[in-house]
């Protein structure tokens, strides 16, 4: 147990496998921000799971994979931009709607395209290249972990910078957060509130689309029915809890996916293999109960910035 | 009420759409021509027959169940998407618990129905307790812990309660004694009659009795009730127990009633009823006698869509398709409802009884 927990490997594979949630969580986090309770990150990710599978298979390509996913990522908020922004449909019940859409058409599409059912994975389907950092593959054991992750998850951890730059130091991410925080003030004082709204949806969408990608390409290029199994939620809860300090998500994104890589090595190490089923949930449940109690230590710091 | 009216015929518009996109999804996956067979084979799959009456009430059963659970929990403003896991907690309860228990069998299967009550109402328990310590929506804890049961589910039923001489498929012993079947050769059992008594007393108590007032009360505005002497956190707390312990009635019942055993994956993921009960409960008006028909019409597309399955090949995960649609229809038809209203009352209405929506405002 414990080499397990030292290995580099383990830890390696924790940094991509985090890389998912991140992108989706930071795309959440966008949509919540600016005032749309988007709870259909699920249904998004899996669409774009699929997406990336069958353009990378067809394309025989991971560059036009990862294009299909963000396509379809930004297809989807499209539809939730256009019902709940524009036609002031209920967020959650279009959400929820959407989230059912996506695990259920999804199979039919997997069905369509390549008359198969359960799962789809060829070699053609290429998967995301994995790129080395010169002068930190050198390094002992940080080099193994740091090193050589997919392209996606170098990507994410300079979104991450990027939006928490965005929304903190700009005019236009101060806008956003404006429209969420007070719409009737903000509105007043000349933000332009459902343009606003429905930008952050769209790349939203689009970074949950790259979520999508990393989690269908990243490690084995394959596309199996139900492979998002509740991850978009657990990005939701931790959009929840990063309220507001956005760049809590990286940390965030990383304890829960140790969960997700330890559950899966659990079987090696002579554990009931079952607990793989249980395991990410309940560390999910776990740390947002730490959060908590981490963040009510913090409260009077927090409520005064 | 007009209101109501209007969401009736959008219900109805949106229907025809869903139907409508369905048939072009098996005309594009089967060809054209698969049509006409293919309505064929629905009707065969849903009305068909007794035995596919049967089967049509079967899978209704749990649907109303869950779709009456749901509707207490939005009744009171509480957005807890708990269904699938309270159903499954239920289920596992009853598949675990039957074979233990001993007695005549009428005594069997009202103490495994306990049993199945009383884990759902745990479970939902749970579900509040997390969400009030985390301090993280009720909505989004719900939908976490909904994988959590059908993991715990697999679990328990592989590690514990396994029956022994099943090879292959993970499932609990079978029940000593199951709930009757009404008519024989097909899947209508004595649950569906539990099911309607179910849904009458919660219409009656919901409309003729004071705490079905509260209840209404509650999630009208919860800040008055609260000021008149109903305490927010246990009150929440009692509305989330007693929906927990009709879903996992539901769940008992599915075990008594269907499979006669807790067959793992048979009662969870993204094609439970329990997701149908919850689309149930936000189609149909709150709380009223309509669920019953709504949950027939629900599950006979299920069971039409099965038919479907067996001639054309189309995957009856079609069903979870249509209905995201129809709920699509309807919340935009909602939407527009809403804003007719609020433009009609001239200021803002009343505060919709749910978490975090947009404050519409044109």
């Amino acid at each position: 147990m414990i080499d397990l927990l030292t290995s580099a490997m383990i830890w390696g594979r924790t940094l991509d496998a985090g890389t998912s949630l991140l992108l989706v969580a930071l795309g959440g986090y966008l949509c919540v921000r600016s005032g749309v309770f988007n709870i259909a990150l699920e249904g998004t990710m899996i669409s774009s799971c699929f997406a990336a599978v069958a353009c990378s298979f067809w394309a025989v390509n991971w560059g036009f994979g990862v294009l299909g996913a963000v396509a379809t990522g930004v297809a989807v908020t499209a539809v939730l931009a256009v019902l709940c922004v524009y036609l002031q449909a209920d967020v959650l019940l279009v959400g929820l709607a959407v989230n059912l859409f996506g695990l259920g058409a999804t199979p039919l599409l997997l069905q369509w395209a390549f008359d198969i059912r359960g799962g789809f994975t060829s070699p053609e389907v290429r998967p995301l290249p994995h790129l080395d950092v010169p002068g930190v593959e050198a390094v002992p054991w940080l080099g193994d972990v740091v090193s050589g992750r997919s392209l996606l998850t170098y990507l994410a951890w300079l979104l991450t910078a990027a939006v928490t730059i965005w929304l903190g130091h700009t005019r236009s991410g101060m806008a956003l957060r404006a429209a969420g925080l007070r719409e009737e003030i903000a509105a007043a004082s000349g933000v332009p509130v459902r343009r606003i709204r429905a930008t952050a949806l769209l790349i939203g969408g689009a970074l949950m689309g790259l979520g999508g990608a990393q989690l269908a390409l990243g490690d084995v290029a394959q596309f199996s029915e139900g492979m998002t199994s509740g991850r978009g939620f657990v990005a939701l809860a931790m959009v929840l809890i990063a309220a507001r300090r956005v760049w809590t998500l990286l940390p965030l994104s990383i304890g829960f996916a140790v969960f997700d890589v330890v559950g899966l090595s659990l079987q090696s190490a002579g554990l009931w293999s079952e607990l793989t089923y249980v395991l990410p949930y309940a560390a999910a449940l776990a740390i947002l109960l730490l959060a908590r109690l981490w963040s009510r230590r913090r409260l009077p710091v927090t409520a005064s910035a | 009420m007009s209101v109501d009216r209007r969401a009736t015929q959008i219900m109805a518009l949106a229907l025809l759409i869903g139907l409508a996109i369905a048939g072009a999804i098996i005309a594009a996956v089967g060809g054209g021509a698969s049509l006409p067979a293919a309505a064929a084979a629905f009707a065969e799959g849903a009305y068909g027959s007794g035995a596919s009456w049967g089967a049509t009430v079967a899978t209704a059963v749990p649907v109303l169940l869950t779709g009456i659970s749901a509707s207490i929990a939005f009744r009171a403003g509480v957005f807890n998407l708990g269904q699938p896991g309270m159903f499954v907690a239920g289920a596992v309860a009853a598949g675990a618990a039957a074979p233990m228990l001993a007695g005549p069998p009428v005594l069997n299967v009202l103490s495994t129905l306990v049993v199945a009550v009383t884990a759902g109402a745990l479970w939902a328990a749970l579900i509040t307790t997390l969400s009030r310590l985390t301090a993280v929506d009720v909505l989004v804890i719900s939908l976490i812990t909904n994988y959590l049961a059908d993991g715990l589910a697999t679990l328990l039923t592989t590690r514990v309660f396994r029956d022994p001489t099943a090879l292959g498929v993970i499932e609990t012993r079978l029940v000593p004694a199951r709930l009757p079947l009404l008519i024989e050769q097909s899947s209508f059992h004595a649950g569906a009659l539990l099911a309607v008594a179910v849904c009458v007393l919660y219409w009656w108590i919901l409309n003729h009795t004071s705490p079905g007032h509260r209840l209404r009360l509650y999630g009208h505005n919860p800040d008055f009730a609260a000021a008149s002497g109903t305490p927010r956190r246990r009150y929440e707390m009692h509305i989330t127990v007693v929906a927990g312990a009709v879903s996992g009635l539901a769940g008992g019942i599915q075990v008594l009633g269907v499979f006669l055993r807790y067959i793992d994956g048979s009662i969870g993921g993204s094609s439970s009823a329990a997701w149908t009960g919850m689309i149930l409960a936000i189609l149909a008006p709150l709380g009223s006698l309509l669920l019953i028909p709504g949950a027939l019409f629900l599950a006979s597309l299920q069971t039409g869509l099965l038919g479907v399955e067996r001639e054309i090949g189309v995957s009856s995960r079609l069903s979870l398709v249509v209905q995201a649609i129809v709920m699509i229809a309807v919340a935009w038809g909602r939407g527009r409802a809403m804003r007719a209203q609020r433009a009609g009352s001239a200021g803002d209405g009343a505060p919709v009884p749910q978490p975090q929506t947009e404050g519409a405002k044109s």
